[in-house]
């Protein structure tokens, strides 16, 4: 058999089965588009040299690998699908003397031609619309004006290489998996796994188990306090994900047979077939249906946590620092004097300063003993970080009135102390007249000072002779700060920020500090970057999705077609077939978003905690937007089942035509 | 003096192929009549037309030309919803390759008919253990189709056409995918149910299960040149008798 042969058999089967070539070739299109997408962003971000772009960088790096591995997962779980489905084909090419290098030569063809196709396909709509993307992209930046639009060969490149080496693997893995097998199994390969079976203990075991599990996991995630780590997230989920194949492979089951011990449920005509039916089709499609549920899960949260993220970008940075602007000066006679000038500049500029501190610190990190409450040795591994600030500047910035001698401190934020304990200060030993948890310079820099803990002095000269104590340096040098706080818009605050710091370069012992400024770059970078990723994740999540269920509602027409048949000749009429096929189907597809919502609702205040990490505390926001993509992913989804349905419908009046036409 | 059951005037089926528009008869001018309580068997070369007649009794496709009269009522003047009717009230059908459902139990299989007749439960599993009972498949009730035997499958199938109590049973085929001793069980089973007023219609090509009839038609190129009738004889003299009146039949066809 001569090649042109060969690549006839391999496109007439590709046109045979349209339905899964077409699925096939747009899902892997999209996914080559969005993986340039990522490559295309991080190198025109760079390229342009905006603000924040490394922050961009570094995220889309990560989602560019979590994507490729997102494409690695799903393409092994629908090849395998497919090529299952096609043993029973490939065994008949090898019955009829095809021989296997000649079936793999065809195979590779196939995937040749899907291969290029989609390359072809998604790096064309990747090109044309990368223009369209960076416009979209630019707008989440409020820093940024533009972004570069250049076509880089490279990516195109990296794409068709990563494209390549992924379906090389994939080719290699299914002619491994041919010629592991013989012949007759190939031929049998149809009929092996794809029964019904009747309940037995061990299900109804697994399905209680299910259930148990998945209301242990909701119960811990309701009640357990500290949840916001990585580790806790992944458990829950590995737990859920367990838990929710169990509740549709078993505790469905068990429903079901439950269902059928009903007198007035079971043997109402509608509602019979569907229920027997259910229960076979639940556990042939449990696999598929736990992945629809977590992909659905996946994308209300992921897609809502993100858009929250973005939405909450100026609350964080808010909340983060609460003063604008930080300006460190050397000597504490200069005080007035760059107040004079950051207030001058605040008028010039139409802002007003609403909140001003002014106060001198002395900061190193110090090894501390909280049992003997002893500050000892620095050349013991430092554990703390401490600032040393004097009585007068503490009574000013917290409006109070202590009066501490000689022998007295204050100690705030320092673990395990508390009022009247003594303190040995380096041999020093001072009596704690009070102890606080936080005062207004940890409650301002909540970004970068949380972790902090401070000691106030009686005066100037204690604060130095203990400072001398903890550098073991003669002469320590103190910082004098002033914290500035304006009302106006972003523009007036950036243009007061670049005033600011253009003074300060002038004035040598002067520096001009923007958290503020500085973290709203690198929250509103990582946040759209983050949007982005989850985003256009939840594109290729949902064409998956879409693919799957296809890809699924072909195979049941296929398999129910006979049934069907049978059903119709022993007097079921056309209307309740009709009734029967939608509502066990549908009922079968809602599963899935019944407990994907249910997993949301459940994993709610995990998100919130989740989101604590990012400094983001708005539940109302958060659930607002939870509710708002739930309800659109419902509606996205419900519409994917109805074309799906379709498609069952078309596939199942086309095979039953033929079956009149050869009858006929 | 019976009633006539099913009568059946000048019927012909004619497939036209679709591509070439070439047109192949069927069934050419059938008239037959079946009364109650009657046994036939039709036999029959493979393209004789056995298939396309039972097809068109048990209602699953038209004739070209021609009538079916069940019980006086012509059969294609019904509306498909009342034909659906007709189909599960009035027929019971037992095919070669068992058409059992794959995703009901053995007992969801049995009952399918008196559900989708609105049946109420306490009838429908009285009815079922009855039948099953009665035909020994009464401890498979739980099972699906795959976890039984041939034999256990065709009595399945027959449980299932007689739990409506049909007027009309249709069998086509039904010992063709059995071994001997199955076939024998299943014969034997619808001797019974003969015997207790079952008429029964069996479209066969084993001369062992056409000479459990009352009576055998021998259909050829859409044509009944044959309808031999039983007198007193014992199903092995039937089958003598039976052996020498198709043999040349299938000599002329051969």
């Amino acid at each position: 058999m001569g090649l042109s042969r060969i690549i006839y058999m391999a496109w007439e089967n590709l046109r045979q089965r349209k339905i899964h070539s077409f699925a096939n070739i747009f899902i892997n299109a999209i996914s080559v588009l969005i993986f340039y997408w990522f490559l295309t962003i991080r190198t025109n971000i760079n390229m342009e040299g905006i603000e924040g772009a490394s922050t961009i960088d570094r995220t889309l790096k990560l989602g560019t690998l979590l994507l490729f591995i997102i494409i690695l997962v799903f393409k092994i779980y629908v090849n395998n699908g497919i090529l299952k489905g096609r043993y029973k084909e490939i065994g008949l090419y090898d019955a009829w003397g095809f021989t296997k290098p000649r079936i793999y030569y065809m195979l590779f063809i196939e995937r040749l031609i899907t291969g290029i196709l989609s390359l072809v396909i998604g790096l064309f709509l990747g090109v044309i619309s990368q223009g369209l993307l960076g416009q979209i992209f630019i707008r989440l930046l409020p820093f940024a004006n533009r972004i570069s639009n250049e076509v880089d060969p490279n990516n195109l490149l990296i794409t068709t290489l990563s494209f390549l080496i992924l379906d090389i693997f994939i080719y290699l893995k299914n002619v491994i998996s041919i010629h592991s097998l013989s012949t007759i199994t190939l031929l049998h390969a149809e009929e092996m796994g794809d029964q019904s079976s009747s309940l037995n203990w061990k299900d109804k075991l697994q399905g209680l188990l299910g259930f148990a599990l998945l209301l242990g996991v909701y119960y811990m995630v309701q009640h357990t306090k500290s949840l916001g780590s990585l580790e806790w997230l992944l458990f829950s989920l590995v737990a859920l994900f367990i838990a929710s194949y169990l509740i549709l492979y078993n505790f469905i089951t068990l429903l079901i047979h439950g269902l059928k011990r009903s007198k007035t449920l079971y043997y109402r005509e509608s509602l019979f077939p569907v229920i027997a039916k259910l229960g076979h089709s639940i556990r042939q499609n449990a696999k598929i249906l736990t992945i629809i549920c977590f992909l659905l899960t996946g994308i209300i949260i992921g897609f809502s946590t993100t858009i929250s993220l973005y939405q909450g970008a100026e609350r964080q940075v808010e909340d983060a620092y609460l003063m604008d602007s930080l300006l460190v000066f050397h000597d504490k006679a200069e005080r007035n004097e760059v107040k004079d000038l950051a207030q001058s500049i605040a008028i010039s500029q139409g802002l007003e300063v609403t909140d001003s501190l002014t106060y001198t610190l002395f900061f190193d990190s110090v090894a501390y003993d909280p049992n003997s409450k002893s500050f000892t040795s620095v050349e013991k591994a430092s554990n703390l970080f401490i600032n040393l600030l004097t009585n007068d500047d503490f009574n000013d910035l917290e409006k109070e009135s202590y009066h501490l001698e000689n022998n007295e401190l204050l100690a705030i934020n320092l673990p395990g102390v508390q009022k009247g304990d003594t303190l040995n200060l380096f041999g020093q030993e001072f009596i704690v007249k009070d102890s606080l948890d936080s005062f207004s310079l940890i409650e301002h820099n909540k970004a970068s000072v949380i972790e902090d803990s401070y000691l106030v002095m009686s005066d100037l000269e204690n604060l130095i002779t203990i400072a001398e104590l903890i550098s073991e340096e003669e002469a320590v040098e103190l910082l004098n700060y002033l914290e500035l706080s304006t009302t106006g818009s972003q523009n007036q605050k950036a243009a007061f920020n670049q005033s600011l710091k253009a003074q300060s370069d002038d004035w040598e012992s002067l520096s001009y500090y923007s958290h503020k400024a500085d973290i709203r770059v690198e929250v509103f970078s990582s946040n759209s970057a983050y949007l982005l990723i989850v985003g256009t994740i939840s594109i290729i999540l949902i064409t998956y999705i879409i693919f799957t269920m296809i890809y699924r509602q072909v195979k049941s027409a296929r398999d129910n077609q006979k049934n069907i048949e049978i059903q119709r000749k022993l007097g079921m009429s056309e209307s309740g077939t009709r009734r029967f096929v939608l509502a066990e189907n549908s009922i079968l597809y809602i599963l899935p978003l019944l407990l994907a919502l249910l997993h949301v609702a459940a994993l709610f205040n995990l998100v919130c905690d989740f989101l604590v990490l990012f400094t983001l505390t708005d539940t109302d926001l958060i659930k607002s937007n939870l509710i708002l993509t739930a309800l659109i992913v419902a509606l996205m989804y419900f519409a994917i089942y109805l074309i799906t349905y379709l498609v069952y419908q078309k596939d199942y009046s086309r095979r039953a035509s033929n079956c009149l036409d050869a009858a006929s | 003096m019976k009633n006539v059951l099913l009568e059946i005037q000048d019927l012909t089926k004619v497939y036209t192929q679709k591509s070439s528009k070439v047109k192949h008869p069927a069934l050419q001018g059938i008239n037959l009549q079946i009364e109650q309580g009657d046994y036939v068997a039709i036999m029959g070369e493979s393209g004789s037309g056995k298939t396309t007649l039972m097809n068109i009794l048990a209602s699953f496709d038209f004739p070209s030309s021609g009538k079916v009269l069940m019980k006086g009522e012509e059969l294609f003047s019904l509306a498909p919803k009342d034909l659906a009717r007709f189909r599960r009230e009035e027929l019971g059908f037992v095919f070669q390759d068992f058409s059992l459902i794959d995703y009901f139990t053995i007992y969801e299989n049995i009952a399918f008919p008196l559900v989708i007749n609105h049946e109420n439960k306490k009838l429908i599993k009285a009815r079922v253990e009855e039948v099953a009972s009665d035909l020994h498949i009464d401890q498979l009730l739980n099972k699906y189709p795959y976890e039984l035997s041939g034999g256990e499958k065709q009595r399945t199938a027959c449980a299932r056409a007689l739990i409506m109590k049909p007027s009309l049973l249709l069998a086509d085929e039904p010992t063709g995918s059995l071994d001997s001793k199955n076939s024998k069980q299943l014969l034997q089973i619808f001797k019974a149910s003969n015997q207790k007023g079952q008429t029964i219609l069996m479209v066969t090509h084993s001369l062992f299960a056409a000479s459990t009839a009352s009576r055998v038609l021998i259909l050829s190129d859409g044509k009944i040149i044959k309808d031999i009738q039983r007198g007193n004889e014992s199903d092995q003299e039937f089958a003598k008798r039976l052996a020498k009146d198709i043999m040349p039949v299938e000599q002329k066809a051969g």
